[in-house]
């Protein structure tokens, strides 16, 4: 994947929270809150707030789209903050699961069975 | 109080979060204001019960759109936010007479990307591109267009909305919620007028100076197949690709324009479009929108420019957009006092808000106050925007 620090010249200080960022971010199309969106992770990672509200980052497809948008191209790093929250301990019950799945089943929807409902997750 | 909003609106509709409260504090400005409840209603039968609980209470209630305000608009401590982002549909399109039924919560942009391969677009590209068209009802702002198509109100045939004490009305009688930011009722519903995409023909003037391009300016104005006219100062003119000279750009809606190739004209006009991309990514923060007469547009690029200010715009409408740098902020009190001076004013744009409520036009004001005594006389929608009532 392209790493967007290269491209942006940038920090998500000069964010203004215009919101252009939320224009073609799938996540926030599909649950259409802001809270869901791309901007609301620039405002957090403005605010270096991010570790109040670790799992919104990992709502998150690394799609780029925010990016693409950003009339003053900028990065608000999300994966970069998802590292470090991962290296400081947390996990999302979502991770989790997918990672013990993938342990036991080699894959990450676990155990595949017909009629099987998924359970699933925003984080 | 939020489980009595849950059985009228759906639980999934309704938040208290901590996440959600932080992330409908902010808007397109600087200020951060905590609500205290979000909702989310999907249809004005919803709309109105919440307004009508609301206005029982005397619960304050924000209205919001995309979260684009610039100018506070959306935004108030210890309230009840509702928001529009779940009313994104288009109902109904009727081709023949191009007149599209829409929810207000549809962001412009998507709207038109949704419309486009019927060859028919929604002619306001309002500032931010997220904007919904309830939001730019609400704000009736000027954009490029407008030089020769008019303001949003020329093309919004009707409207429905839900007014503070919690009536729904369809009404032709636009005037009560276009540019009133949403202090009369809360818009669900619009008919709203498309046109067919339109041909351009583009040509470039580049000027050493100011006195030269603004009688040029006064010549185009005069003429009724300009489509628009885009100003970039030299800076932001360079930067875009053209010459190191204040550039005009011009669109034609007639193939009379210097550049008629279809390719050629896009790749202009999006050379002329990348001055609020190239003017941002240099660490331009604040955007103020002033609005002169030709007359005093000298005054300001040139107060402009000796600021370190940029600036680019709608030069034929005499509106403009003036791009400020972070540690410039205090200069912004200083730009709002000089556009008084040269009888300019803010808010064309962006709208009035807080922000730019000193420069509502007092007859303006009075007739706010009037709807607001028939709409929402308990003052529950957006209290003190745009004016102190009562």
């Amino acid at each position: 994947m392209e790493n967007n620090n290269k491209n942006s010249n940038q920090t998500v200080q000069n964010c203004n929270l215009c919101g252009s960022c939320n224009l073609n971010c799938p996540i926030y199309f599909v649950l259409l809150k802001e809270s869901a969106g791309a901007r609301f992770k620039a405002f957090l990672a403005k605010k270096n707030s991010y570790k109040d509200y670790k799992e919104i980052f990992f709502l998150c497809a690394q799609c780029n789209a925010c990016f693409q948008d950003c009339p003053a191209r900028i990065c608000s790093n999300c994966l970069e903050i998802r590292k470090k929250i991962v290296e400081a301990g947390f996990e999302t019950p979502a991770n989790k699961v997918m990672l013990a799945n993938i342990l036991q089943f080699n894959n990450s929807l676990g155990e595949i069975k017909k009629n099987k409902k998924i359970k699933q997750y925003y984080t | 109080m939020k489980k009595r909003f849950a059985s009228m609106v759906g639980a999934e509709n309704v938040s208290d979060n901590f996440l959600d409260l932080e992330a409908y504090s902010y808007c397109s400005s600087d200020t951060t204001l905590k609500p205290n409840l979000i909702i989310w209603p999907k249809s004005t039968e919803q709309a109105r019960k919440v307004l009508l609980f609301a206005n029982q209470g005397r619960t304050p209630v924000v209205l919001r759109g995309a979260g684009a305000s610039q100018v506070d608009g959306c935004i108030a401590d210890n309230s009840i936010v509702m928001s529009s982002e779940r009313m994104n549909k288009i109902l109904k399109m009727d081709l023949k007479n191009k007149v599209l039924e829409v929810e207000a919560g549809i962001r412009i942009a998507d709207l038109n990307n949704a419309i486009r391969s019927f060859n028919i677009f929604f002619p306001n590209s309002p500032f931010s591109s997220v904007q919904t068209i309830g939001g730019a009802i609400a704000i009736n702002a000027l954009s490029k267009e407008s030089q020769s198509l008019g303001r949003i109100s020329d093309w919004v045939e009707e409207i429905e909305f839900v007014d503070g004490t919690g009536k729904s009305f369809y009404t032709r009688k636009k005037e009560l919620l276009i540019g009133k930011e949403g202090i009369s009722g809360f818009i669900t519903k619009a008919k709203i007028k498309v046109m067919d995409l339109p041909t351009f023909s583009v040509t470039v003037f580049s000027f050493d100076e100011l006195s030269d391009l603004l009688g040029q300016v006064r010549i185009l104005s005069q003429d009724k197949e300009v489509y628009f006219i885009e100003f970039l100062d030299k800076r932001t003119a360079k930067e875009s690709g053209f010459e190191a000279k204040y550039a005009l750009v011009v669109a034609y809606t007639v193939l009379k324009g210097q550049i008629k190739n279809f390719q050629e004209v896009k790749n202009l006009l999006d050379k002329a479009e990348s001055g609020h991309s190239i003017i941002r990514s240099q660490g331009y923060y604040y955007i103020s929108d002033p609005y002169v007469n030709l007359e005093k547009a000298y005054d300001l690029i040139d107060w402009c420019e000796k600021h370190d200010v940029r600036i680019r715009g709608h030069i034929g409408l005499g509106l403009f957009y003036a791009y400020f740098q972070k540690k410039d902020k205090d200069l912004l009190d200083t730009f709002r006092s000089f556009v008084k001076r040269i009888e300019g004013r803010l808010g064309d744009a962006f709208g009035y808000g807080i922000i730019n409520r000193e420069f509502l036009p007092p007859e303006k004001k009075k007739e706010l106050i009037k709807i607001k005594d028939d709409y929402d006389y308990n003052n529950v929608l957006n209290p003190d925007k745009i004016i102190k009532y009562r």
